[in-house]
């Protein structure tokens, strides 16, 4: 039975217009990345609801497949299914990018960006993650 | 000694990207303008001359982005942008340089 | 084999009122455009504006065409948050053109201070905001 791992890349956002990058390796088990979501953890003021915090882009297999671009919202109630991706993983690699904040400078405050990657161990998916990796 | 077009060449061939067309771009700054925009799509564009940049500008793309500070302000780490790459110079600067790029254009 | 990428195209406006040219390229390695999604950077702006969109010279939407048609808010999932093409759009590498339309300052009428932070980032970094056009590339056939 295949299995599903919530991979977690986790940036704290100091000041606003904040370039951050990150590199993350992931498992050489998981085969197959089946979605994507991004998420702010923190507290914002009021006056940021529904507006844009910033955005990210993200590259697998260490810079060959640029398949992640982004924008991340403070939004109170996001939805929690995972934006659809098939990216066959080969063992190891990294996956790699950046987040750029986007907010007005007076009204920023700290906050932290989870990307969370919906990957699995097996090529052929079940029907529940909606997606297939497809061999090569 | 480091080898730009060695190592990019290296570099693509590892990420399995085939080159078309290995080039050079300039961007010539000049006083009163601080904002540039170049489209990079299916291109991307290797940043040669950081060192010479203001401290403070920025260069954001559609797959990377950098904010030049003391420590970016070096040779070795050749900085890639793609899509559409807008400079931004820091609003105090009284320094426009020629900003340097390898133009590597995807098969 | 590369089946899915997001691909973005950035568009800055500068002022209230402004229509911006768009000038881009899809990623060569992907078939066709599944689907569009346009991100706003405040829900507030969403009123009034505008894209229209040309792909390889075929218009896929009239300059009029409101950006709330293309768009969705939180409650709708990330998946689901896309409008999708029903025709073959091909991507390969294929011109895209367009004109945004910000809808005006009168999108802030009700909300002096959220009006007065956008003027201020205008003075210190040039420009309003920018649009965020994603585009759902894809190898999958149609």
């Amino acid at each position: 039975m295949a299995v599903t791992r919530y991979q977690i890349i986790s940036l704290r956002v100091q000041h606003a217009g904040e370039i951050l990058k990150f590199q993350h390796k992931i498992p050489a088990y998981l085969t197959c990345c089946t979605g994507f979501k991004l998420s702010m953890v923190g507290v914002m003021p009021p006056a940021l609801m529904n507006t844009t915090l910033g955005r990210l882009s993200a590259s697998f297999n260490s810079l060959k497949e640029e398949a992640i671009t982004a924008s991340l919202k403070h939004e109170v109630l996001a939805a929690k299914d995972f934006q659809q991706l098939e990216v066959q993983l080969h063992p190891g690699q990294i996956v790699s990018g950046v987040y750029v904040d986007e907010q007005l400078s007076e009204a920023f405050k700290p906050y932290r960006v989870n990307l969370y990657l919906r990957c699995t161990d097996k090529e052929g998916q079940t029907t529940k993650t909606k997606a297939a990796c497809t061999t090569t | 000694m480091y080898d730009h077009l060695n190592h990019v060449q290296q570099q693509f061939k590892q990420r399995e990207i085939n080159i078309e067309l290995q080039g050079f771009k300039t961007v010539t700054t000049q006083p009163g303008v601080l904002q540039y925009h170049i489209e990079a799509y299916n291109e991307y564009l290797l940043l040669t001359n950081s060192r010479v940049l203001p401290i403070g500008t920025r260069i954001l793309s559609d797959t990377n982005s950098v904010e030049i500070s003391s420590g970016q302000r070096r040779t070795e780490g050749l900085e890639e942008f793609s899509g559409l790459v807008s400079i931004e110079l820091p609003r105090e600067t009284t320094y426009f340089p020629i900003i340097e790029f390898i133009q590597i254009v995807k098969e | 084999m590369k089946n899915h990428k997001f691909q973005q195209i950035r568009v800055r406006v500068s002022d209230f009122g402004e229509s911006v040219r768009i000038n881009a390229q899809t990623d060569k390695q992907y078939a066709r455009i599944r689907g569009v999604y346009v991100s706003l950077p405040d829900d507030l702006l969403l009123s009034g504006a505008l894209l229209g969109l040309r792909v390889n010279n075929q218009e896929v939407f009239e300059d009029a065409h409101e950006v709330k048609l293309i768009t969705s808010g939180h409650q709708v999932a990330p998946n689901k948050k896309f409008f999708f093409f029903e025709e073959h759009l091909e991507a390969g590498g294929s011109a895209i053109e367009g004109k945004f339309t910000d809808g005006g300052e009168e999108a802030f009428a009700n909300n002096e201070a959220k009006l007065q932070l956008m003027q201020a980032r205008k003075v210190q970094s040039g420009y309003l905001y920018e649009v965020k056009i994603y585009l759902w590339l894809t190898n999958e056939p149609s």
